[in-house]
């Protein structure tokens, strides 16, 4: 059995869910034109699988295996909604942004896949650590695949101008295909760096 | 390596045919076509020549670490090719990223030379046009003037966008376009130098260059038919670029398929597209297919029994 | 632990019950102001219609609002209606801007559910321009005087039926005077 210590860090890089699990890449080639974008997914994501595993490590015990899918994707489908209103209502220009890619965290794997693999099986504190741990890393790794396009993409962070003035935006990264190029690259160096690092 | 290969004893017979030869007569046959393009933009040409050649063979001397800067000197192609589907006189950095991404990006990240899927110069020319369209496309093109090597720059439409040109001015290089593709007769001239050596096969260019008269017949009539042969990147894709090994199918049949398809998706462009000119992307396109044409086109085996579907 | 399917229903019925009440929770709480940020940007949308806008006022229609615009001596200038179409993604709400002489000056999609990247061309320049100028008594009709765009045909075609039914109301309703 994993430490409480190790539960949480393993999301952050070992088990990465975007660089390693490569789960979740809908969103992570489709939103993450700007920082801010790719950050506010990330928050989204990570709120809903927070919510969800807690939930459903808590009632584990109570639902019958046959029907567990369908009790997930209620509690899953319920978080969901609750972020997508309460975006509409206080981030409106963020719920414009990602519009129905909001929704569609619902089927994101990274959710079902945390909790059909891990919330189904562990207490609530093992849990929320998986939780925690995923989220930050999904929310990095959503934020630095944003920071890359929207730095040379578009020559800011955060909207804050980097480059200067006589920059010249390399467009193609804030095409479709520059979303793979440059998710290709990082996934590249990942696992370059892994191995050097010898994490498996 | 893995040691499959069973090697008899001696004596064998040994190809004097090296990858480094090849590349060799490949830049012999551009020799022509990178004349033409001095004499008709000027120095600034041969500027952007030496930059992309020096930044494509750097990055790969630098991700291969290699001391040896011209290598096999398949860098120092496809930079080479790379200026060719540039404009006279970009932004040196726009030159060096093309090159950069051109062997980077298009080449290394798939394993190096004879793994790349896409033709590495035009995945530099597609991010280039993707990304910085007003350096690449658009009023960029420089009014050639022979011999004046150093005359100041005029730029003028491309004769893609306003279908101006006279047929001669096409054929010899008097137009503006990009570096290496104004001249039909260098490039031919180039092309018979790759024929002679026997490194690149009538089937693509002929169905490409083919397809292309045919559909411009329809656009126009005869005149508009060799209209589209001439002008714009037609005869610079079809000898140079789609003929590239690695990327364009190995059975005769599939060579003429994938020339077809590059002349019709160039034409489609060009005649309903929102862009003058389609042969970047239609290339690349029919290399992605590539895969898919061999595999389609495998000759039947001697004695092989056809399967019931 | 016996698995009876009276047992599972049970479990999926107050699962689903909690979710339905945690959510009409967070509705009620986030609702009224969703509702309020709409009308908002509704308003300054009229305003940009209608720039010499003084007063509006509000008529319903069906399940349709339409607001009859007027300026400071009174006199119409124009109709703004907060309509909706069918999409390929569910409804689209959206705002269509028609002036006194019955040309269609704007419009405006406040929500669509159309995918990303396709279906969304209804909120771009290149779409709405076409639907712009185009006057109450015109066919409106795809393939007439209106073309769908390639690939999004369900949702643009349902945008100009759409249109072409609001601009059927508001001929009825406002041109008469």
């Amino acid at each position: 059995m994993s430490t409480l210590a190790q539960e949480f860090s393993k999301g952050l890089l070992k088990e990465n869910p975007t660089f390693r699990l490569l789960l979740g890449m809908c969103p992570t080639l489709a939103i993450t034109t700007s920082a801010f974008f790719g950050f506010g997914m990330g928050v989204s994501v990570f709120f809903v699988l927070l919510c969800s595993n807690i939930v459903i490590s808590v009632i584990r015990n109570f639902v019958p295996d046959k029907v567990r899918m369908p009790a997930y994707i209620l509690v899953i489908a319920t978080f969901v909604t609750i972020t997508d209103m309460v975006l509409n209502a206080f981030v409106p220009e963020l719920h414009k942004a990602l519009g129905i890619f909001i929704p569609l965290i619902v089927v994101n794997c990274i959710i079902m896949g945390r909790a059909e693999a891990f919330a189904r099986k562990n207490n609530v504190i093992r849990s929320i650590l998986d939780a925690l741990g995923m989220g930050v890393g999904v929310t990095m790794s959503l934020t630095l695949v944003g920071i890359i396009r929207e730095l040379f993409g578009a020559g800011s962070i955060f909207g804050y101008n980097i480059m200067g003035t006589a920059f010249e935006p390399m467009g193609v990264l804030a095409t479709p295909p520059g979303a793979f190029i440059t998710l290709g690259i990082l996934l590249g160096l990942f696992n370059y760096a892994f191995k050097r690092l010898g994490i498996e | 390596m893995d040691r499959k290969l069973v090697v008899s004893s001696s004596p064998h017979i040994k190809s004097p045919e090296t990858i480094r030869s090849i590349m060799i007569d490949v830049l012999v046959a551009l020799f022509p076509v990178a004349l033409m393009a001095v004499f008709l933009f000027g120095f600034r040409a041969l500027a952007t020549m030496i930059i992309a050649m020096v930044a494509a063979m750097a990055t790969e001397a630098i991700i291969l670490r290699r001391k040896n800067l011209f290598g096999d000197g398949s860098a120092a192609v496809t930079g080479l090719l790379l200026a060719m589907t540039l404009p006279p006189a970009p932004p040196w950095w726009v030159v060096v990223i093309g090159s950069v991404v051109a062997i980077g990006v298009g080449k290394h990240i798939y394993g190096g030379l004879g793994n790349n899927i896409f033709n590495p110069a035009l995945v530099g020319r597609a991010v280039l046009f993707v990304s910085w369209s007003t350096h690449v496309a658009g009023n960029v093109w420089i009014k050639p003037v022979p011999f004046g090597f150093t005359a100041d720059a005029v730029t003028q439409a491309s004769p893609l966008v306003t279908y101006d040109a006279s047929l001669g001015d096409l054929f010899i290089g008097t137009v503006s376009g990009a570096l290496g593709e104004t001249s039909a007769l260098a490039l031919i001239i180039g092309a018979i130098w790759l024929f002679y050596r026997g490194h690149i096969d009538w089937r693509i260019p002929g169905s490409f260059i083919g397809i292309v008269f045919i559909l411009g017949l329809f656009d126009g009539g005869l005149y508009m038919g060799l209209y589209h042969v001439l002008a714009g990147g037609v005869m610079l894709g079809a000898l140079f670029m789609a003929t590239d090994m690695v990327t364009s199918p190995v059975t005769p049949a599939g060579k003429l398929i994938f020339g077809l398809g590059c002349g019709i998706v160039t034409m489609a462009i060009r005649m309903f597209g929102g862009m003058p000119e389609g042969v970047t992307f239609g290339i690349l396109l029919m290399n992605g297919l590539t895969p898919l044409i061999d595999n389609m086109t495998l000759p039947k085996k001697f004695g092989e029994v056809k399967k019931s579907a | 632990m016996r698995e009876s399917g009276l047992r599972m229903a049970l479990t999926l019925l107050i699962i689903g019950a909690i979710c339905g009440g945690l959510l009409s929770m967070v509705n009620g709480f986030t609702a009224p102001v969703i509702e309020e940020r709409a009308m908002t940007e509704f308003l300054q949308a009229l305003e940009g219609f209608f720039p010499e806008v003084e007063d509006y006022e509000a008529q319903e229609i069906g399940d349709e609002v339409f607001y009859y615009c007027t300026d400071n001596s009174g006199n119409f200038i124009g109709v703004v209606g907060q309509v909706k179409a069918d999409g390929y993604g569910g409804k689209i709400s959206y705002d269509l801007a028609v002036n006194n002489s019955g040309d269609i000056i704007g419009m405006r999609i406040s929500s669509h559910g159309e995918t990303p990247g396709i279906g969304d061309v209804i909120t771009r320049e290149e779409f709405q321009s076409r639907v712009i100028g185009l006057n109450y008594a015109d066919p409106i009709s795809p393939g007439v005087d209106v073309d769908t765009v390639s690939g999004a045909t369900i949702s643009t075609g349902g945008m100009l039926s759409s249109i072409r039914r609001v601009m059927d109301i508001i001929g009825e309703n406002f041109m008469t005077n």
